[in-house]
């Protein structure tokens, strides 16, 4: 008994270890990322009309990239656990193929402008997101049940799907604009849009929220399927409740900040890797190591060349996959 | 007798091209060197464009030969051409493949305006409309010229500072190198983005702050509600000059900015325009 309380009077030392260094390497990172970037802004320099609105853009792109990237670590790290897959990640269920159908469609049909405060193409990509994640849950639903296999096979058939109608679309259209679709493919964190950063927020601090009350949820899922249904998880309905709220995550995400890869694939793994499979610990630290991770990306794809940017999407994979080989390297010598 | 055969052979070189010209089939697979060969009077002798070649509207109604991307290299076959007209890199696969098939493919990829003179030469000279040629590059040279000479008095402090937006997510602007970047200058303005040292590439939002353009030209069309009002609505932009001054524009035809053709000029124009207002 004894043991067993100390085992737990351990682990509450260890997260609360784990949240302090995650949530001061978060401030350190915002704070250099704020004075990081084209423009020269020196720390001790007085501000200017010119330097405040700059530092004020810093900040708001700087709030995006945390979203985005704690946002999408958070969805990988529930599809994951769910579907006990490790090559999963959050664009596999074809939600953010679904996203840049409506991209496309909402500047094949000219529809620019605002709508209730919000720029129409993030509106068009989310609700592209949204109609392909229940369709997609929809066709692989088998009387009444959604075998974890079928999901993941119709995700990513439909995903290659949407993914063609989009070539499709853009190598027919007579618009040459739409040759740019594939550049907000790559990603980008820039944001002109104040509505929009509320609306990313709002869906991924819920959803981030949602996946944490449900983390003990998620662990039995980890033993799998039939044995959480056995120590008396709603199976069906969870899964319902789980992929919604990863879905709704990466479809926020994508609708603002395009296809940024790799960040919902190895942040989970490495958290997994250093405090532990344990979803009541994993969930918060993946959201806040996500968040450092993309916004050290940004700030590199924003300050490394001026007056250019690099594209982040390129950033996170050639920082991502060498820092992941070497870490997937190292655990499997201990 | 020398007179004859003087006579004769200044004829035979007069109507020879004509009469090639006359019975030449021409596919052109870009919509500027579509232009080109209709500038130069060669519109009859097209026997094939893009889905994309919509300028002189009336090649519309043209054979076509799939997109731009995509041309289709069977049915170009099919149609018998003695040219076919394509660009460079975009094109550089179904160049090669056409030749490989025995079609003579002119590739022009003009990147300056010397660089499409020379083009628009070599088209001529390839479809037997050299004259036609050098007539249409002497007129450019001298619209470019007199505009030149409006331009030149105006001292580098009184030039406007000019921020041209390609694209809007994630934005992206023209550096030097690119017909844009020329164009600007042509036009009597200053790039703010010329120091990227590249043609096209994504630029940083904060510099277009710092750097505080006097106008601002959007090379798309944005639909519903006006793009310069999205502009000035950006998230700290509302400060830049152009902004305050209302002189965000998006209403120069793109194509007289992006296809480097004859209608250029127009594009030079319009922007000088825009400067000037």
């Amino acid at each position: 008994m004894k043991d067993i309380r100390n085992i737990l009077e351990d682990r509450k030392k260890r997260s609360v270890k784990t949240a302090v260094i995650l949530v001061s390497l978060l401030l350190a990172a915002a704070f250099i990322s704020l004075y990081s970037g084209a423009a020269k802004i020196g720390l001790f320099e007085p501000l200017n009309v010119m330097s405040r609105q700059i530092l004020y853009m810093r900040l708001f792109r700087i709030m995006l990239a945390v979203l985005v990237g704690g946002g999408l670590s958070v969805a990988g790290v529930i599809l994951q656990g769910l579907l006990r897959n490790p090559l999963c990640e959050p664009y596999v269920l074809g939600i953010s193929s679904g996203a840049s159908v409506g991209a496309v469609l909402s500047i094949v049909l000219g529809a620019g402008g605002m709508f209730a405060g919000l720029g129409v193409l993030p509106l068009w990509a989310f609700a592209g997101a949204a109609v392909t994640f229940f369709a997609v849950y929809r066709t692989a639903e088998v009387s009444g049940r959604v075998p974890m296999q079928n999901l993941l096979l119709t995700g990513v058939i439909a995903g290659a799907l949407l993914s063609s109608i989009v070539i499709f679309i853009v190598s027919f259209s007579q618009q040459d604009a739409l040759h740019s679709i594939i550049w907000w493919l790559l990603g980008n964190l820039q944001i002109f849009d104040g509505g929009l950063l509320v609306f990313v927020a709002v869906m991924v601090v819920a959803g981030t929220a949602a996946a944490y009350i449900f983390s003990n949820e998620l662990n039995a899922f980890a033993l799998g399927e039939e044995e959480a249904a056995h120590i008396g998880v709603d199976t069906e309905r969870m899964k319902m409740v789980l992929f919604l709220t990863a879905s709704m995550i990466t479809g926020a995400a994508v609708s603002a900040a395009g296809m940024i890869g790799f960040v919902g694939l190895i942040v989970p793994h490495f958290m997994r890797m250093v405090v532990g499979p344990d979803h009541k610990i994993l969930i918060p630290s993946s959201f806040l190591a996500g968040g450092i991770f993309l916004l050290v990306c940004d700030t590199a794809a924003r300050a490394l060349m001026p007056p250019a940017e690099i594209p982040v999407g390129v950033i996170t994979a050639v920082f991502g996959a060498p820092f992941f080989i070497r870490m997937l390297r190292k655990k499997s010598r201990l | 007798m020398k007179k004859l055969i003087l006579a004769l052979s200044t004829f035979l070189l007069a109507a020879g091209p004509a009469y090639a010209a006359g019975t030449m089939r021409i596919i052109s697979i870009t919509p500027s060197t579509t232009e080109i060969a209709c500038a130069l009077g060669l519109e009859g002798n097209l026997a094939g464009v893009t889905t994309l070649c919509d300028y002189p509207p009336s090649v519309a109604k043209k054979e076509k030969v799939g997109t731009f991307s995509d041309p289709n290299i069977e049915k170009i076959v099919m149609l018998k051409p003695d040219i076919v007209l394509a660009t460079g890199l975009e094109q550089a696969q179904a160049v090669d493949k056409m030749r490989r098939l025995g079609l003579k493919v002119i590739s022009v990829d003009p990147k300056d305006f010397e660089g499409l003179f020379r083009s628009i030469g070599e088209i001529g000279r390839a479809c037997g409309k050299d004259k036609e040629a050098s007539v249409l590059v002497g007129d450019m040279r001298r619209s470019l010229d007199s505009l030149r000479k409006k331009t030149d008095r105006i001292g580098a402090s009184l030039r406007p500072k000019v921020y041209f937006e390609i694209w809007n997510d994630p934005i992206m602007a023209a550096g030097k190198g690119s017909f844009i970047s020329e164009m600007i200058s042509l036009a009597g303005g200053i790039n703010i983005a010329d120091d990227t040292g590249r043609p096209f590439s994504q630029f940083s939002a904060e510099l277009v702050v710092l750097r505080d353009p006097d106008v601002i030209i959007l090379g798309y069309m944005a639909g519903g509600a006006s793009a310069a009002q999205s502009v000035g609505g950006r998230l700290g932009w509302g400060g830049i000059k152009a902004v305050k001054a209302g002189r965000v524009y998006d209403d120069i035809d793109p194509d007289t900015l992006f296809r480097p053709g004859p209608r250029l000029i127009d594009g030079v124009r319009a922007l000088n325009d825009r400067f000037y207002k």
